[in-house]
């Protein structure tokens, strides 16, 4: 696989300014986090069940933002990372990349989800941010109560 | 298994109350009143018989063989038994009001067999019915063990020993001094006895030919009633015992909840439903894995010399290839989705309750959840086993958990197959080359349905060798759960996987021919172009229907086709099943097209 900068996705989505790029961006960053769990769904790790549950999160984030409205179809064809050269190798760090790049989702589609009127993209964005919230509380831990 | 009443309790209580009743009577007793109770007995043994007479004499075998010794058993203790009952039936009389006089002694013991013999008998009918025409009708994942013949020979083979045992009683009754009543109840004992004594000599007859395998009847006992335990999470304070008898009944759910939707004709799955059980099966049998490493370990401990931690360490193996091809499932499945009227998401149902209930008997951490996070420290093994008798009882957890993957593999691959051929499963449009559509979900190419029905099948696979590995041991080692092996071997379900098709039936009107597939494999979605595939497929087909048809059309060395056989190849080709064209029509490629991955 191709490793992805998880970091450059991260800033793709901050960067984001209107609806439809910020729901380019996100789409692309949960097939980016899609991809990189995907890399460590390793049982020997003891962040297995985490990367498991983190991994099907990230498509169902996508899914959910594939069926927004105001999504740019065809999406463009952006070639990750654009020539930065690879991603998180180990997966704590994974783990550390992926949580940034969910919260950095979260917040942009928590907010998207709040400014914008149409209903199709108002349930889109919020139910990918409870996607990339999971994301996030899972590789840190943060959801364990 | 758990601590809930199954048959065996109420035969067990049953056979103690019928033995040994025959003593001389303490004052007051009346024989005529024993005689009534007696009586009630053998109506609910002869109810007993009726089924089974009739579910021997019309099942699968009787025709390849209708005169076995166990129909011929079935058959004469239905006789026998009613014979029993109408000479124990007094005769009218209008001073007879039996029914209202309190019984007393021998006559209270039957009474107290009678009742729990029939509520036994409520009990297995709470798994199987019988519908008008005399069909068993399956309530629950039971009925398949219930209704096999071996089974169903062990529940003759009971009911003819409690006869025996009532003939026992009888006579001895008949014969002992002190009864208050007329001689006529005596003799209706008596030949009531020789008729209930018939049956156990069918039986021994019918069992030399055939014999009850002795884990048959072991299975027949350990049959519960239907209830279910209700749904329960793990708690903090939950400790290994607990978390082994929580572990057991949600498996006992979720078996049951995949035996029901395998049984519904609407398919029930969703997305959510799916992505859920195929998350939580994998760290499910991740756990399962981690567990019997556990065992092997304590295993090595108290039997230094045997082979038993060696068997539980290739049973640790067995689930942890479970565990890939869960993961396998997981990772195919983020790639489809489902076409469903409510797209609403889900909450996890009870595979993930599962998952947690593994994970709580796994991890020390007595508030683990499945959102828990990083790194969990395991338990050490001496915790999860500290003694002897602890291990089988681990083995048990495990293997009604691995028993239970199993059982969803098998559902889901089932509804599964009913959505592809209703053209339900969808692919994202970006992951097919060449998709020019405005959809952001289309119809999956047959390449996709074909994987994912492989991963369910690898899945079902994996979790069937690692049940049947656990199931070895729990024989092995005696745990509760070794009666699941045997329920699974007198079902038939234990090969399902072998014969399960690898492809669905391509016959459906709306299934694609190979042109149409290849097409669609593309990501084309023009209309235009899959209606000229779909005409093209369907004229290949009619240029090989018409080549069979053509007489003389052979062209090769091969023996002419004898004219019947003509229809039969038409017919073949129409029915295609597994077969496609391509092949009929001979080897070509039809390279699988790159397929982008999202």
């Amino acid at each position: 696989m191709v490793m992805t900068s998880i970091g450059w996705q991260a800033q793709r989505v901050r960067a984001a300014a209107a609806l439809p790029e910020m729901l380019e961006s996100a789409r692309q960053a949960f097939e980016c986090m899609l991809a990189e769990a995907e890399t460590h769904e390793d049982p020997a790790t003891p962040l297995f069940p985490a990367f498991v549950l983190a991994a099907t999160a990230a498509a169902n984030g996508r899914d959910a933002v594939l069926l927004a409205p105001s999504l740019p179809w065809p999406p463009r064809d952006t070639l990750p990372g654009e020539g930065q050269a690879g991603g998180p190798g180990e997966p704590a760090q994974a783990a550390r990349a992926l949580a940034s790049l969910s919260h950095a989702l979260v917040c942009r589609l928590e907010t998207a989800a709040g400014l914008t009127a149409r209903s199709g993209d108002k349930d889109a964005c919020r139910y990918a941010a409870g996607r990339a919230r999971a994301i996030y509380d899972l590789l840190t831990g943060a959801g364990d109560d | 298994m758990t601590s809930e009443a199954t048959f065996g309790d109420f035969l067990d209580d049953a056979r103690r109350q019928v033995t040994g009743t025959g003593r001389a009577p303490a004052g007051g007793e009346d024989l005529r009143d024993t005689t009534q109770s007696i009586r009630r007995v053998v109506v609910v043994l002869g109810r007993y018989t009726r089924d089974l007479a009739a579910a021997l004499g019309t099942g699968p075998r009787q025709s390849r063989d209708p005169e076995s010794p166990w129909q011929q058993a079935a058959a004469a203790a239905h006789r026998e038994l009613n014979q029993a009952a109408r000479y124990l039936t007094p005769p009218v009389s209008p001073k007879l009001n039996l029914g209202t006089r309190p019984s007393a002694g021998t006559a209270r013991k039957m009474d107290s067999a009678a009742v729990m013999l029939q509520a036994g008998r409520e009990l297995l009918d709470t798994h199987v019915g019988t519908a008008a025409d005399g069909t068993p009708i399956h309530r629950t994942e039971w009925a398949p063990a219930l209704t096999s013949h071996p089974v169903r020979q062990a529940l003759l083979a009971e009911v003819a020993e409690l006869a025996a045992r009532v003939a026992a009683t009888s006579d001895q009754i008949a014969s002992a001094p002190g009864w208050r009543g007329a001689p006529g109840p005596r003799r209706a004992l008596r030949e009531a006895g020789h008729c209930l004594r018939i049956p156990a000599e069918f039986v021994q007859a019918a069992s030399q030919h055939e014999p009850v395998p002795a884990a048959q009847r072991e299975l027949l006992r350990a049959v519960p009633a239907s209830a279910l335990p209700p749904r329960r999470l793990p708690g903090p304070r939950h400790d290994i015992a607990g978390l082994r008898e929580g572990t057991i009944a949600t498996a006992q759910r979720v078996r049951r909840s995949a035996w029901r939707t395998a049984t519904q004709t609407a398919p029930a799955i969703t997305t959510d439903s799916l992505r859920h059980n195929a998350d939580a099966s994998t760290l499910t049998s991740h756990h399962c894995e981690l567990l019997l490493r556990a065992a092997a370990e304590r295993a090595a401990a108290h039997f230094p010399a045997s082979d038993a931690s060696q068997e539980i360490t290739r049973a640790a193996d067995a689930a942890g290839r479970a565990r890939a091809s869960w993961l396998a499932v997981a990772r195919t499945l983020r790639r489809i989705t489902i076409e469903t009227p409510d797209n609403t998401p889900q909450p996890p149902g009870e595979t993930s309750h599962l998952a947690l209930w593994t994970g709580r008997l796994t991890y020390t951490d007595p508030s683990w959840t499945l959102v828990s996070g990083p790194a969990h420290q395991t338990r050490p093994p001496r915790m999860l086993a500290r003694s002897l008798t602890d291990i089988p009882l681990l083995i048990s957890a495990v293997h009604h958990t691995l028993d239970c993957l199993e059982a969803n593999a098998g559902a889901e691959h089932d509804q599964l197959q009913a959505a592809a051929r209703a053209g339900r499963i969808l692919v994202p449009a970006l992951s097919l080359p060449r998709a020019e559509t405005c959809d952001p979900f289309i119809v999956a190419p047959q390449s996709r349905v074909t994987d994912l029905l492989g991963v369910y099948r690898t899945a079902g696979q994996a979790s069937a060798h690692a049940a049947t590995a656990a199931g070895s041991i729990a024989r092995w080692v005696g745990a509760p759960s070794r009666v699941l092996a045997t329920a699974r071997a007198a079902a038939g379900t234990d090969n399902r996987w072998r014969s399960a098709p690898r492809r669905i039936a391509r016959n459906g009107a709306d299934w694609p021919g190979p042109l149409e597939t290849s097409v669609r494999d593309l990501g084309v979605t023009s209309p235009w172009l899959l209606q000229r595939a779909i005409a093209l497929d369907r004229a290949n087909a009619q240029l090989i229907m018409d080549a069979v048809a053509e007489p003389g059309a052979r062209r090769d060395g091969s023996p002419a086709q004898k004219p019947s056989g003509s229809a039969a190849t038409v017919a073949a080709v129409r029915a295609a099943d597994d077969c496609d064209l391509a092949q009929l029509l001979g080897p070509t490629a039809r390279p699988e097209p790159p397929e982008r991955e999202p």
